[in-house]
């Protein structure tokens, strides 16, 4: 479970960054959760293939295949993403 | 005693065959060797059978019951320490042991290996090759897998680091099977109980040194 941590906050480190960017460029926010449950995952993912492929050794030696976090990674944000979304429609 | 078997594998890059219709099997207690000419397909045969590279064919058993190569990673059948480093460099030991164990008992195992407590303040990017290779050892053979596969385990590793991975490795195979594969062809021959040149797709059994030599891994005496 903490190996898991490790990489979900890896993958999420950039899609909150690439998904806060994008929200503010387009002066949008209720784009932010949209993309933090979306894209901003693939993007995260991507970085990680890029820049930390090797790690998912680790990953794969405690049992967990690429394709079980990615989905659970996707899972894990809708709870946050929906909540966001919510708390900005309140608000907006 | 447990048996892993796999028959039938084959694998080719575009036109070329690197594995002809190759079997291998590993029991637990035994240090099966791979050799082999770069390129002859022993790196790509370890990621077949840990389920991380396609094959044309493949049949894999375990204790003779057959297994789905891609349940070999969730089912935890086989651990694997491949050739590149995979330790988040930023990382120090002392917390990449956790990660990899939960358990306390367990984490007290791996910290009190030889070398291991003088490194934990260590980050994983700023330990030598030859200290990094060797924890990253440690950390996968320490997992309750009852096979496991290295692919150049030796590589980088000083001498006094070498002798230490030999003890552990003829420790480990009490519980577990092992397959490596190395071009320290040495170090691998003092420890293994069956060995096999990769030639041409196919395996060649080897017993020594000479019969290396004789079918051209090493140069002709």
């Amino acid at each position: 479970m903490r190996a898991f941590r490790h990489y979900y906050f890896t993958i999420n480190l950039v899609n909150t960054c690439f998904s806060a960017i994008t929200a503010l460029i387009t002066g949008r926010y209720i784009w932010f959760p949209i993309l933090f449950c979306t894209i901003g995952i693939i993007a995260g993912v991507l970085f990680f293939n890029n820049f930390c492929r090797s790690q998912y050794y680790s990953y794969y030696n405690l049992g967990y295949t690429k394709q079980r976090l990615i989905l659970t990674t996707f899972a894990l944000n809708l709870v946050p993403g929906f909540l966001i979304l919510l708390i900005i429609t309140l608000f907006s | 005693m447990q048996i892993l078997s796999a028959t039938n594998i084959t694998k080719s890059f575009g036109k070329r065959k690197v594995l002809s219709a190759f079997d291998i099997e590993c029991r637990t207690g035994e240090i099966l060797g791979i050799f082999g000419r770069n390129g002859s397909g022993k790196s790509t045969l370890l990621k077949i059978l840990f389920g991380i590279e396609h094959s044309e064919s493949l049949q894999l058993t375990l204790n003779g019951n057959p297994v789905r190569v891609k349940d070999v990673i969730p089912n935890s059948v086989i651990a694997y320490l491949p050739q590149d480093t995979f330790l988040p460099k930023t990382l120090k030991v002392r917390d990449i042991i956790p990660m990899y164990f939960e358990n306390g008992e367990q984490q007290d195992r791996l910290f009190y290996q030889p070398e291991i407590h003088r490194i934990a303040n260590t980050r994983a990017g700023s330990l030598s090759p030859g200290e990094l290779r060797y924890f990253e050892l440690l950390l996968v053979g320490h997992l309750s897998h009852p096979f496991l596969m290295l692919d150049e385990p030796f590589s980088m590793i000083e001498p006094l680091h070498k002798e230490l991975i030999k003890n552990y490795l003829n420790e480990l195979k009490a519980s577990k099977g092992i397959i490596i594969t190395d071009h320290y062809y040495r170090d691998v021959l003092s420890i293994s109980d069956r060995n096999i040149l990769l030639k041409d797709g196919k395996a060649i059994t080897i017993e020594s040194e000479n019969e290396l030599a004789d079918n051209g891994y090493l140069p002709s005496k």
